[in-house]
């Protein structure tokens, strides 16, 4: 295998990335820190938090994951998958909550898909990333977007089975979080298959 | 599949990200064709022969010719 030659430094960086993350994750559950950081922040913390702790330890466990797209069109990736994820963890904290301040009827039900428009352009955003990839990239993402999806399925179908027989409640906000899981099966399974042909 | 992408990737002193961008694929991928975990597509193959001015055959062959 060949390594860049600033492996141990990227190594580094990654290993501060989640110590970092975790940190973070530490301050704002311990119950001596809640107090100083207000409620509303909390989930957005801890979001951050655990987001850095596992960015960092998957880098660590699959260092090629960066090595995946073209250098020179990181921002534009950025750019393209960065806002509709973006806006759809708002939509998940938030959407509910603003849905019930609506009137009732037409304008009600029409704001209610827009976490549906959200999930709509990801998809584009991840069509047009995969236009810039190479063949093997371009089947590590079939593969790994494949997999998250059955996987996905089989939770939901598990949860949907769960609720029927009493055994689980499933609210309908927990909908919300099927593109989330699905985002959080595709990127483990990503990083395993990358660490497969590193 | 053996190949020798490594063999004549170093003969020519080049990285395997120099040979990437030639190849136009990345770094990543040259790896994973050297390290025979990952054999490349006729397109791809044919690239590689016309590179190094050489056959496919005599580039990449089947594990039981080794």
């Amino acid at each position: 295998m060949t390594r860049h030659p600033s492996f141990p430094k990227t190594r580094l960086l990654y290993a501060l990335l989640a110590a970092a993350g975790a940190l973070l994750l530490v301050a704002v559950l311990l119950p001596w820190s809640r107090a100083a950081v207000p409620d509303a922040l909390v989930p957005w913390l801890a979001g951050i938090g655990s987001a850095g702790l596992g960015a960092g330890l998957l880098l660590l466990w699959s260092p090629g994951l960066l090595d995946i797209y073209p250098r020179a069109s990181t921002l534009r990736i950025t750019l393209d998958v960065g806002p509709p994820v973006l806006l759809y963890a708002l939509a998940i904290d938030g959407w509910p909550g603003l849905l019930d301040k609506l009137p009732a009827g037409g304008l009600r039900i029409a704001a209610a898909f827009l976490p549906a428009l959200l999930v709509l352009w990801a998809c584009r955003a991840f069509v047009r990333y995969m236009r810039l990839l190479d063949e093997l990239q371009q089947r590590v993402e079939l593969v790994s977007i494949a997999l998250a999806a059955a996987l996905t399925c089989i939770l939901a179908a598990a949860a949907g089975g769960l609720h029927s027989a009493g055994a689980v409640q499933v609210t309908g906000k927990a909908c919300l979080w099927v593109f989330p899981l699905l985002l959080l099966a595709y990127s483990l399974i990503r990083a395993a298959l990358t660490r497969r042909y590193q | 599949m053996k190949n020798r992408v490594r063999e004549l990737r170093e003969e020519r002193g080049w990285s395997q990200a120099q040979l990437g961008e030639r190849l136009r694929v990345s770094r990543q991928t040259v790896n994973a064709i050297e390290t025979g975990k990952y054999d490349p597509s006729l397109p791809v193959a044919f690239r590689i022969a016309a590179l190094f001015a050489s056959s496919i055959e005599s580039i990449f062959q089947p594990e039981d010719h080794a």
